[in-house]
């Protein structure tokens, strides 16, 4: 069988129709690594320590004695995890935007593996990935977040009918808080978080949150993949199945 | 927090929207419902309280505060009638540990002899707590009413008096459910003249339970140290409704109407009790209302929808909120109980929440039409992913979690997902393995993958490339080098690699610092497809080969047509004709079948049976099995 081509992996597909479709608005792509610290993790995006918001994301913690949960210098905090979220990616890219003496507009958005410490099922893994987005501007709205999603979402599922609502929520890296629900096929879908990035995060990357502001989203990749082609098992994403893979063509 | 229905009504004149309706109500504005049950003649709403509101609204009092906001209905303010202060014996009360208790009230109640009215009981049952005593029940009832947790000390087994201190190193405590722990200066106890009572705010112990026999109590209310609580809890995996309530950091001014109601539910069952002298030590911050400055004009641009000033006064009055204007700049002054409010956007969002999220239109931002930088690795992987799956390899995923490796995980799901995988070998040489053994699936006796991933050696993280081959083995090492040619031509870096047994691992993070900086994306588009998914067999399968003489004249696709009808719907891949030849006037040809089915696991005998059928049609049709 010569000459035959081989097939990407949905996940990948995914994060490159992603990339396509934000293209388009602007956004390029950011990434970061997976095994964090405490502090980009948690602190920086304000979830402190001690904090009852630290039970949203059931942490896998790396058996490190050496690091320890000794401070280093600047007051960050030393102690690794792999990440729970792409939203340290928010961080780390406005720190090093900032540091080359550029300033906003931003426009990313950050695919990548996420880890949560959960049992895991047909609709839960240990694994799986986020995509995240981020916009920092000077006039950032609400009905901005909306339509972004909105058009994303048409967009990823080719069908113009698709709807958004929000959902009031809590985050503590943003503020105000909105769940994101599409309504597609006549059912409302839970899809992912979102809001107005909230001043301390921008604090803590050095932005004067008097000057700018911004919106940030969080989906699930795998949601939205399992969606899109009927997957009914998140497992069979990371199985390396070829029974799976070879279904989708390049 | 469980929500009874009927609880809830009991803070309005008015009738509250159907149970369902406020649900669905709820959901939008407030927080999540996870369930509406039916709990004798009560509904019990679950409400998913979020961590922010956890401050005031794990409660039914603070759940009323939020539907009186949205709805417009008069939430009702309560003022219970209480006993006049008598004597009983002395109650000392020592805060010695004042930096983790902010405040602390207590009393002693003497002479109780009442029983729990069947409300009291309805109510409990609703959110599913047992009633136990008219005690307990009674902090229990304060404690889901407005969010104050309570604690009762049977006071005729309390030796002295109460110190609030940290536990010294060494100390026990048998808890209420009798369990022992042994303390240190990091907890923080409710101790009398022996030794610890209680763990502060989490749970009491056995010493000075309260019984069915208890008439004379000590009751404690108290506003603790959040961080602390939340600490000790973890550490002692006791995630109690008290310790949930605390590490919420209430306000202050709860430990005042916590005492006093409870006070006035056991006076209003029993108007016998003498309730004694209030002890209030309090080191909280004197209550001072936030104040918070914010313009009309922000708030319509941060939520992005069209709201007048009016609508916002009202919104904010509706909340318990006032407002000091001056022109256009407004100081907002929200209720002390409100400590989630801190920031302009804080008041933002309970004004977009209360107006309607529905209300927020959908506009896309300016766009730019700056040139889009990636990221040289992502970049790169991309190139590599095309170059590859040109190629004929498919990307696969496996875990990032392995058996072996550097970086250890705390709390491991699995003993073969102790680690962080150090390289991608581990699954990928299994993932390999299997799909060489699925091999016939795919009418293909050669398996060529790859794999780009993330892995964490001890040198630090880094990103992997794997690709790998099974298939014949002289073709193992030419195929591999001819994907590792392919990217070293394309990519215009050599790749050295070394091949273990048809697998070859590469850091991708070296070579894409190599790469030049992408001009612009040239990566390939999807044809986006609407595919759907084909759910495969996970039984296992049996592949048969059959070879057979025809005559010159006969096609293959005549033969496979026979083939096929014969073999069933179990016949999942094939007939595959995988040799044929001509010898002496007569054709031969060879074909492989895969038999599968999607809900048992075939026996050999079925497949027999099935190719006993093809056998007799071929020889039906004068054709010869060799």
């Amino acid at each position: 069988m010569a000459g035959k081509k081989g097939h990407i992996h949905p996940i990948s597909r995914a994060v490159e129709d992603i990339r396509a479709i934000f293209a388009e608005l602007g956004f390029t792509v950011a990434v970061g690594p997976e095994l964090e610290t405490e502090w980009y993790n948690f602190d920086a995006l304000n979830i402190p320590q001690d904090h009852p918001a630290r039970d949203m994301q059931d942490t896998f913690w790396i058996k490190n004695p050496k690091s320890g949960s000794k401070k280093q210098e600047e007051g960050k905090w030393e102690r690794i995890l792999l990440r729970t979220h792409t939203s340290p990616v928010q961080i780390r890219y406005m720190e090093e935007r900032l540091k080359k003496g550029i300033q906003p507009p931003y426009r990313i958005i950050v695919p990548g593996k996420i880890f949560r410490n959960e049992a895991t099922d047909a609709t839960h893994e240990a694994q799986f990935f986020q995509v995240e987005g981020l916009y920092i501007d000077k006039e950032v709205t609400m009905a901005h977040l909306k339509g972004t999603l909105l058009h994303f979402l048409k967009k990823f599922f080719q069908d113009d009918a698709i709807e958004v609502r929000f959902r009031t929520s809590y985050f503590p890296f943003t503020e105000p808080s909105a769940e994101v629900d599409m309504m597609w096929k006549g059912k409302w879908l839970e899809m992912g978080g979102s809001g107005l990035v909230h001043p301390q995060v921008l604090k803590n990357v050095g932005l004067n949150p008097g000057e700018y502001l911004g919106f940030a989203f969080g989906m699930g990749l795998d949601r939205l993949v399992m969606l899109k082609y009927g997957i009914p098992d998140i497992r069979m994403l990371y199985s390396g199945d070829l029974r799976l893979v070879n279904q989708f063509s390049l | 927090m469980k929500i009874s229905y009927n609880w809830l009504q009991n803070y309005f004149e008015e009738k509250l929207p159907e149970p369902n309706v406020l649900a669905d109500l709820i959901t939008f504005f407030f927080a999540e419902v996870e369930s509406v049950e039916t709990v004798g003649k009560d509904m019990v709403l679950d409400i998913k309280v979020l961590p922010d509101r956890a401050c005031y609204a794990l409660s039914h009092r603070g759940v009323a505060y939020e539907i009186a906001a949205k709805t417009g209905l008069k939430q009702k303010v309560f003022a219970w009638p209480q006993p006049e202060v008598a004597k009983t014996r002395e109650l000392k009360i020592v805060v010695e540990a004042s930096d983790l208790c902010n405040r602390y009230m207590a009393r002693v109640i003497e002479d109780i002899h009442a029983q729990s009215p069947s409300w009291t009981r309805d109510h409990l049952e609703a959110v599913g707590q047992k009633s136990i005593s008219p005690i307990v029940d009674g902090t229990n009832l304060v404690m889901f009413d407005v969010g104050q947790p309570l604690h009762a000390f049977d006071a005729d087994k309390v030796v002295g008096g109460l110190t609030i201190r940290r536990a010294k190193k060494g100390e026990k405590i048998t808890t209420l459910d009798n369990r022992n722990f042994e303390l240190d200066p990091e907890v923080l106890v409710i101790a009398d003249d022996e030794g610890p009572l209680a763990l502060a705010g989490i749970k009491g112990g056995k010493k000075a339970e309260v019984t069915s026999e208890t008439v004379n109590i000590i009751i404690e209310s108290a506003n603790f140290n959040a961080a602390n609580i939340r600490r000790t809890s973890e550490r002692f995996g006791l995630k109690t409704d008290g310790a949930k309530r605390h590490e919420n950091k209430i306000s202050p001014e709860w430990t005042e109407v916590g005492l006093n109601d409870f006070t006035a539910y056991l006076f209003e069952i029993d108007k016998n009790i003498r309730a004694g002298q209030i002890i209030d030590i309090d080191h909280s911050d004197v209550l001072q209302n936030v104040r918070i400055a914010v313009r009309p004009r922000w708030i319509r641009e941060k939520l992005g929808m069209e709201i007048s000033e009016k609508e916002i006064e009202s919104i904010l009055n509706s909340l318990q909120m006032h407002i000091e204007k001056e022109d256009d700049q407004w100081t907002v002054v929200p209720p002390t109980f409100r400590v989630d409010l801190k920031t302009p956007e804080d008041i933002i969002e309970d004004i977009g929440r209360i107006a309607g999220y529905e209300k927020i239109p959908a506009t896309l931002p300016p766009l730019s039409n700056e040139a889009l930088e990636y990221p040289k690795a992502f970049y790169c992987e991309w190139k590599i992913r095309t170059l590859l799956s040109q190629a004929g390899f498919s990307e696969i995923m496996t875990s990032s979690f392995s058996a072996s490796g550097d970086i250890a995980i705390a709390k491991p799901l699995a003993s073969d997902k102790k680690y962080a995988r150090s390289s991608l070998h581990e699954n990928f040489s299994k993932a390999l393995k299997m799909n060489a053994l699925n091999a016939p699936l795919f009418e293909t006796d050669e398996i060529k993958i790859f794999e780009i991933g993330r892995v964490f050696p001890q040198s630090g993280e880094k990103t992997h490339l794997a690709i790998g081959y099974a298939g014949p083995k002289k073709k193992v090492a030419e195929k591999i080098n001819e994907a590792l040619s392919i990217l070293s031509e394309k990519l215009g870096v050599h790749m050295p690699a070394e091949n273990n047994e048809g697998i070859v691992e590469i850091n991708l993070d070296r070579l894409s610092e190599k790469l030049p900086k992408p001009a612009a994306w040239d990566i390939p588009s999807s044809d986006r497809v609407d595919k759907k998914f084909e759910p495969f067999s996970l039984y296992p399968f049996i592949v048969r080969d059959i070879a057979l003489f025809v005559s010159e004249d006969i096609t293959p696709e005549s033969v496979t047509a026979v083939l096929k009808k014969e073999g069933t719907d179990l016949m999942v891949k094939g007939p595959t004709l995988f040799d044929q030849f001509v010898k002496e006037g007569k054709k031969s040809l060879a074909f492989r079948m895969v038999f599968q089915s999607n809900e048992r696991t075939l026996s050999d005998e079925e497949v027999n049976a099935i190719m006993e059928k093809i056998y007799s049609a071929i020889s039906e049709k004068g054709w010869i099995v060799r």
